[in-house]
């Protein structure tokens, strides 16, 4: 395969999985670490696995920020410091762990 | 090491790394918040979307439920049943958490959310067994015609209970409510009629009486205050009330013991640590009136009603308007209870402010068998006990004892020593089965004046002065609910001193505890105090009437009369002056004279030899007050920070004689009471007191940078979880405990709700401190906050307006 195939592919891969991610996030919380193992699994490396991890959880974050808005909550939703906390890290720390099952699988 | 296994064990950490943070989350103790607060899927963010679904099906009939630009519910259809269907949504939708939070209390299950904080408060109400006193109630209205209204209600709650995102509050916390029930819903009366006549007055004024006399007891704690505004036997408003002839006492009326001689016994200082933690506010009151016809420029009646409670987030009240073919009413009712409390119909308007009759005793027994078993007359009974477990989140589980006797729960706490009294039998009459629902639900369809006053027949707590106008011209004012005549040995007694229970001394006939009473001992309801045409009448919990016209006992004691003697003078006034109007009468209800300047005016002179030069400017200030309590005074803020100063001072003065274990602070006199008493309460005498008061008024003030009043005036409403995002805004505001605009900021309360109800058929007005949708993401969350606190009105029309939300279809289409 070319190396413009292989990137192609890799960007497919990684946008399905993205919306697979997105599916499970939205049930149940293990599915920002099931979201972070998809989109970490297409990529090159290990660490861009977890890079893509972490990116996922920011976009649950802006996901959920987009729903709250559309409901006319996001501003009650911003001063809820604590729970915010909780979010943003399991977020970050979600997308990452599941990120480094792409170390784990090769 | 070779690249392979330098590989596999790279494999291996990360695998390790991930598994065990997935795993962490998932079996740790962070479970919990990941549910509630995970992006996309916790809890707390669903929670933003309660919209509900459009069409619903109901096996209770059609009805529409909209909701208009304030979050009131306006609801119609056909079938009663049908429309209590969709209250029970409206209610399950928009307070969910609150009402199961106060049936939490009121069950003695708090600990099991909330954890050891409130093992106290469990303890008291598992062994109040309020729960049991609700079943009971349950019992006696199924089978009346509020019965099926109560259950489609519940219907209804737990409809949105099972399509609706649950609650920010319940994330928080971590737990899922179960279903209401009927039982609930009574539960729901038991709690408010505690609030408004559950008192220890008696005990508190014994240990007085034992600890430092009973003079200082009657001087610190008298049961009748000087003042000649009582509600009934005004000259011209309501000298024309027909006074009882006193048919029920029979037998005469005494009390065998001469008060100012018998001994007393103090009530142990942990009992009375728990009792008085555990004890209503003093200060639940309310402000009620009514103008008749022929001093209104319509012609036709006006009334006005603010009931004072606490003040919180989401508020105590719920408003509801409920547009049935025969009726249409709105007002407020307490989350989880079905019927409009406070309010009006097509027909009329009421309102209630609390009366302070007695209708709690307190008797001690002579028992044997180690305490199991206790003499009641002639025979020896055993104590019914049970135990039960109270759950603690976070601690282990506390087992309790539930002990009753004749009279109703039977309450102890650790053992102070011989002298003390350390177990207490408590008869309540909110203990007893009650039908207030009917009562109220009477209310709700009334078509005139005659049919509130059979209703009320069915009020039987909690005890409340009634207000009520009428479309067809009618004034009505009753004293409502069930008062006990107490015997002892045949003779009418007060019920102001614990009672011999063994010898049966001070009891109830025709009183039932968690059953269904009789009420034959009691005083009957055409005895009750009550003008069945006023020309007008004003309420703010002063004394009802005289004890010289009234042939029953009836109250321990009533509330300060400040607002009482500021009620009558300006309704006087207006009434002179004729043609009064709805403004005359809003105007009254955001009156904000303080009534306490005139009564410590001799207090403050006496301040001011011991007062620097600076501090007697300030003094000045104070003295040439109008007594108004607005927010942009200093004067104010100078008063109501001496007054606190003043009473802390009296307590360290004065009341060091009482047992060491003991909070001084729980036996300080009310305020009409702290202004009268003289040097020997003081040490070394009362204006050294008051002169050093007014200058720790003045630091504090300094301190906390105020300027004035409204600086510290500010409405401090608060969720129960104390979280800022939770909380209401802060808005400075007028009044003050004192006032009839009402307003508490140490205690978080006042004026509850307000109504001004003309009769002329033009609009209402009403307004809530804080928002009809508990739901912390809503819009109408506070928006009724700060109008409330700068004392303005929205209208409270009965009309079908606003998006429809909820189509509730008969049948099986959904």
């Amino acid at each position: 395969m070319t190396p413009g195939g292989d990137r192609r592919n890799r960007w497919i891969a990684t946008a399905l999985a993205l919306v697979a991610g997105l599916g499970l996030a939205s049930v149940h919380w293990l599915g920002l670490v099931a979201g972070g193992t998809l989109v970490a699994l297409p990529q090159r490396t290990w660490p861009r696995g977890v890079a893509a991890g972490v990116a996922f959880g920011v976009l649950t974050l802006a996901a959920t920020a987009a729903s709250l808005s559309l409901t006319g909550g996001l501003d009650t939703a911003l001063a809820m410091t604590r729970p915010l906390g909780v979010a943003v890290g399991a977020a970050l720390v979600g997308g990452a762990v599941g990120g480094l099952v792409r170390g784990v699988v090769g | 090491m070779t690249e392979r296994s330098g590989d596999t064990t790279r494999r291996a950490l990360l695998a390790a790394v991930a598994g065990g943070a997935a795993a962490g989350g998932f079996l740790g103790p962070v479970r919990g918040y990941l549910s509630a607060f995970a992006p996309l899927s916790g809890g707390v963010w669903d929670a933003a979307d309660d919209d509900p679904p459009l069409r619903i099906a109901s096996d209770h009939g059609d009805a529409t439920l909209r909701y208009d630009d304030e979050a009131v519910p306006r609801i119609g259809g056909d079938d009663e049943t049908a429309i209590y269907f969709a209250a029970g949504y409206a209610h399950g939708a928009d307070r969910l958490f609150q009402m199961d939070l106060q049936r939490r209390q009121m069950r003695g299950r708090l600990s099991a959310v909330v954890g050891e904080a409130t093992v106290d408060s469990d303890r008291f109400h598992v062994r109040m067994d309020f729960g049991t006193a609700a079943d009971a109630t349950w019992d006696l209205v199924r089978d009346t015609e509020a019965g099926p209204l109560v259950e489609a209600y519940c219907d209804g709650v737990n409809r949105a209970r099972a399509d609706l995102p649950t609650p920010v509050e319940f994330e928080l916390l971590d737990y899922e409510p179960g279903p209401w029930t009927p039982a609930d819903v009574m539960l729901a009366e038991k709690q408010i009629a505690w609030t408004l006549t559950g008192s220890f007055r008696t005990l508190r004024k014994e240990t007085l009486r034992a600890e430092l006399g009973a003079d200082a007891a009657e001087e610190l704690m008298p049961n009748r205050l000087d003042h000649d505004a009582a509600i009934l036997d005004r000259s011209g408003a309501t000298d024309d009330w027909e006074v009882p002839d006193g048919d029920a006492i029979r037998g005469g009326v005494s009390d065998p013991d001469d008060a100012s001689s018998r001994a007393s016994t103090a009530t142990g200082p942990d009992l009375g640590g728990w009792l008085t933690g555990m004890e209503p506010p003093a200060w639940a009151g309310s402000n009620s009136w009514a103008v008749g016809a022929e001093h209104t420029e319509s012609g036709d009646p006006i009334m006005a009603n603010d009931p004072h409670l606490s003040l919180m987030a989401p508020p105590v009240w719920y408003e509801q308007v409920l547009r049935h073919d025969d009726y249409q009413v709105r007002g407020v009712t307490f989350p989880g209870v079905p019927f409009v409390i406070i309010g009006e119909n097509d027909r009329g308007a009421w309102g209630f402010t609390n009366a302070g009759c007695d209708v709690i005793d307190f008797y001690e027994y002579e028992t044997r068998a180690d305490g199991a078993e206790y003499r009641h007359g002639d025979a020896w009974r055993s104590f019914e006990t049970e135990r039960r477990t109270i759950e603690v989140a976070g601690a282990p589980d506390r087992d309790v004892t539930v002990k009753k006797s004749v009279h109703g729960a039977v309450l102890s706490a650790g053992a102070g020593g011989d002298e003390f009294r350390d177990e207490l039998g408590v008869a309540w009459t909110g203990l007893s089965a009650t039908n207030a629902t009917n009562g109220i639900l009477g209310i709700n369809r009334s078509r005139d004046a005659e049919d509130v006053d059979e209703a009320l027949r069915e009020f039987d707590e909690p005890t409340q002065c009634f207000v009520y106008t009428g479309r067809d011209g009618s004034v009505r004012y009753r004293v409502t609910g069930r008062v006990p005549v107490r015997r002892t040995d045949g003779e009418m007694v007060p019920g102001t001193r614990v009672f011999d229970g063994s010898a049966r001394a001070g009891e109830w006939a025709g009183y039932t505890p968690y059953g269904e009473s009789s009420w034959e001992g009691f005083i009957p309801f055409e005895e009750m105090p009550h003008d069945d045409d006023p020309d007008y009448v004003g309420t703010a919990n002063q004394r009802i009437v005289d004890d010289a016209d009234y042939p029953y006992y009836l109250a321990e004691d009533y509330s300060e009369p400040f607002r009482g003697i500021r009620l009558w003078n300006r309704l006087d006034g207006i009434v002179d002056r004729g043609d009064v109007t709805p403004t005359d009468l809003r105007d009254l209800q955001r009156d904000v004279h303080d009534g306490r300047l005139e009564h410590y005016l001799p207090v403050l002179e006496d301040a001011r030899s011991g007062l620097s030069d600076d501090a007697r400017d300030d003094l000045d200030t104070v003295l040439d007050w109008d007594g108004e309590a607005e927010r942009n005074a200093r004067a104010p803020l100078l008063f109501v920070h001496f007054l606190d100063a003043y009473e802390g001072r009296f307590v360290a003065d004065a009341l060091g004689g009482l047992d060491g274990r003991r909070d001084a602070s729980a036996y300080a006199p009310n305020q009409w009471v702290l202004a009268t008493l003289g040097d020997e309460w003081f040490e070394p005498d009362r204006a050294s007191a008051a002169a050093d008061a007014f200058e720790t008024a003045r630091d504090r003030i300094e301190s906390e940078g105020w300027e004035t009043y409204g600086d510290y005036n500010r409405t401090a409403i608060d969720h129960p979880f104390d979280q800022s995002f939770l909380n209401y805004s802060r808005y400075p505001t007028d009044g003050s405990a004192a006032t009839l605009f009402n307003f508490r900021v140490e205690a978080g309360a006042g004026s509850s709700w307000r109504q001004i109800c003309p009769q002329d058929g033009t609009t209402s007005r009403c307004i809530l401190p804080g928002g009809n949708d508990g739901n912390v993401y809503s819009d109408d969350y506070d928006n009724q906050l700060r109008r409330w606190a700068n004392g303005e009105y929205k209208p409270m029309d009965r009309s079908m307006r606003g998006d429809p939300a909820v189509r509730f279809v008969g049948g099986d289409d959904e």
